[in-house]
């Protein structure tokens, strides 16, 4: 019986032109390809007033991911606006995650170089086991929520959440550089939070699958989806509730304008 | 730090593909899933408010027809009654017209009738008067023997004529 590899950073597999390709990166082509066939699908059979099963099942999805989006968001025009980003971070997660548990992800090998040592290395890898892929949506994200800020609140007033005159407001100035650091670790959190559970899962799976390879591993299958499912879930609430945290102005700015604090719906 | 970075395989250019991939997913979907959906699904509740609203426009038509069909039943139902009421007044004024009418006419025929049943009576008297007078005139003759003169006879027979009424009642 051959001994467990466990990495913590995905394989390269290939290359192209110096572009090293990655089994992770393999993997979210592959989610992506599935979601562009099935938007290639329903584009092709087109859009009815009176809808077929396929059409039925996407508007059950798409509604159902805006009506919760929305209830977050609390204003139909802006959830509108985050809708796309939200949604996709939802599907491209849990399809990523879900397809990390099918048969072929991690067993089937190829032989490559990694860490300086030749040696078998998977050649499908769970999209979200690798930190490029977690980070780059948290990146992403919080990126948006920054740019959607900006954009309902405008540069000044979304920028004086982080800076303020020491000499005016000192505490002001205390609290915003907290909320740059806030911010940052929202990152953080959102990148170890998705890599560490996607990672713990493929290990589990791994391990279970090496000590008992029949049976055993059902019950653990089942919760992976489950928790790819969670994961998904969480990385899209959180986002859609930090894009209306984003676009709600913030108590100081209310104060000096006079206005009412924290929930002022924000004007364009 | 490095070394983290290292251990986790980050690695800028795999960073990077990943947002750039992500970033097409986000348009693709948006262009050829989300707005599209959410189009057809603001068009099915629009198309069903249309309808719901259409339906009630409809259903208070009907109110307002039934109501309007209630209303004319309603008032030929009370014409109807007048007009009834009136012919039966009208048809009684006449019957009572008629019948007066009618007796007046029956009481005219029967007095006319009576009148004539009396003229005839008298004229009848008279004739019975007449030949009787003569016929006693002649009887008295026969009984006397003698023959009366033209001017006795009637003589006589204008006598008898004047007393046989108060002779014979």
């Amino acid at each position: 019986m051959n001994a467990v590899a466990i990495s913590l950073a995905s394989e390269a597999v290939g290359s192209v032109g110096g572009f090293e390709i990655r089994n992770t990166m393999l993997m979210a082509w592959l989610a992506m390809g599935v979601l562009f066939l099935l938007a290639f699908c329903i584009r092709r059979t087109g859009y009815r007033l009176m809808p077929g099963r396929f059409q039925a099942l996407i508007e059950l999805v798409v509604s159902g991911l805006y009506d919760l989006f929305a209830s977050i968001v609390q204003d139909d025009r802006m959830a509108r606006k985050f809708f796309p980003l939200t949604a996709s971070i939802f599907i491209f997660i849990i399809i990523g995650n879900w397809m990390g548990i099918l048969p072929g992800v991690g067993s089937i090998t190829i032989q490559g170089m990694h860490e300086g040592y030749m040696q078998a290395i998977p050649l499908f890898r769970s999209m979200n086991a690798d930190v490029n892929m977690t980070l780059a949506i948290a990146v992403f994200a919080i990126a948006s929520v920054q740019f959607f800020g900006v954009w309902a609140l405008g540069f000044r007033s979304y920028g004086s959440k982080f800076v303020a005159a020491p000499w005016k407001h000192p505490i002001q100035m205390f609290v915003g550089s907290l909320e740059m650091v806030g911010e940052l670790s929202r990152i953080v959190s959102f990148t170890f939070r998705l890599f560490g559970n996607i990672f713990a899962g493929e290990v589990l799976l791994l391990v279970i699958s090496y000590l008992v390879p029949y049976l055993a591993p059902v019950p653990f299958l089942a919760m992976e989806l489950f928790v790819g499912l969670i994961q998904g879930l969480v990385f899209a609430l959180l986002t859609a509730v930090f894009l209306k945290i984003a676009i709600t102005e913030h108590e100081a700015h209310a104060d000096h304008d006079g206005h009412d604090m924290g929930t002022a719906a924000p004007s364009f | 730090m490095g070394d983290l970075v290292h251990a986790l395989g980050i690695q800028w250019s795999a960073l990077i593909a990943q947002m750039v991939n992500f970033s097409i997913l986000i348009f693709v979907l948006a262009k050829f899933v989300y707005k599209p959906v959410l189009k057809v699904i603001d068009d099915r509740r629009d198309t069903i408010a249309a309808s719901l609203e259409k339906a009630k426009e409809i259903d208070q038509h009907k109110e307002r027809i039934d109501a309007e069909r209630v209303a004319i039943l309603r008032k030929a139902d009370e014409e109807a009654a007048a007009l009834l009421e009136r012919a039966k007044l009208e048809s009684e004024a006449l019957r009572v017209d008629v019948e007066k009418v009618a007796r007046a006419q029956a009481a005219q025929l029967v007095t006319k009738g009576m009148e004539q049943l009396e003229h005839e009576r008298a004229s009848m008297v008279r004739e019975l008067q007449n030949k009787l007078a003569h016929a006693i005139v002649l009887s008295a003759e026969k009984i006397l023997r003698r023959e009366f003169s033209k001017e006795d006879q009637a003589s006589f027979e204008d006598e008898l004529k004047q007393n046989l009424p108060s002779m014979l009642s």
